[in-house]
């Protein structure tokens, strides 16, 4: 298995699309800044096992956490409430400083 | 942003949730119990990330149309015979016979 990329806690920013050929981060985190969570392990990659091919190179998996105020421009909940979502490494820039 | 797919309705409006459960049909575990046949590893005629990007091709009338199961048969149509499992005018031909015997379906 490779090593981890991003340690717990690297700022990271979900890569904007466009999500062709085939994305799995959801629209309302594209954009959006985020840290890691954690270091989810190296799968094959989804969006080439979505075309049947066999998914290589395996790509790290990361659980990345937002806040709920940066997400929803409305959001009128306490200011530390958290989403943790599961995306690939492909789909996420580190942010620098 | 305009690249949002049909199916990626996290965050929008969608009204209140129908929460009733209801018995399964028959049609609903023929397709169940052939998608798990076809992604069985020891078929793999696809992987749910292939079934996932099938439904994403949906038109909106299609996703709003089509119930979740008949979603899941549209996906299996269409990578049954992009992955040269089926082959397209015999599975229009045995669709066609299908209809024309008629009888619904139980």
């Amino acid at each position: 298995m490779a090593p981890a990329r991003l340690a717990p806690g690297a700022a990271v920013r979900v890569r904007p699309g466009p999500p062709e050929p085939h994305c799995r981060t959801p629209f309302y985190l594209r954009g959006k800044a985020g840290v890691v969570e954690a270091f989810a392990g190296v799968h094959r990659d989804p969006s080439l096992l979505a075309y049947c091919r066999p998914g290589l190179p395996a790509r790290a998996l990361y659980r990345v956490r937002f806040r709920q105020r940066d997400l929803w421009p409305e959001y009128a909940g306490a200011a530390d409430d958290s989403l943790v979502a599961d995306i690939y490494e492909h789909w996420l820039d580190p942010v620098e400083g | 942003m305009t690249d949002r797919k049909v199916n990626d309705i996290g965050g929008l409006e969608a009204g209140p949730i129908d929460r009733a459960e209801h018995a399964q049909t028959l049609f609903e575990k023929r397709v169940d119990a052939l998608m798990m046949l076809m992604t069985n590893p020891r078929i793999g005629a696809f992987k749910v990330d292939a079934m996932r990007r099938s439904i994403e091709t949906c038109t909106p009338e299609e996703y709003a149309s089509l119930g979740y199961y008949q979603k899941w048969l549209r996906a299996l149509a269409q990578l049954l015979v992009e992955q040269q499992v089926l082959d397209a005018d015999e599975l229009a031909a045995r669709v066609a016979a299908v209809k024309a015997r008629g009888g619904g379906y139980a």
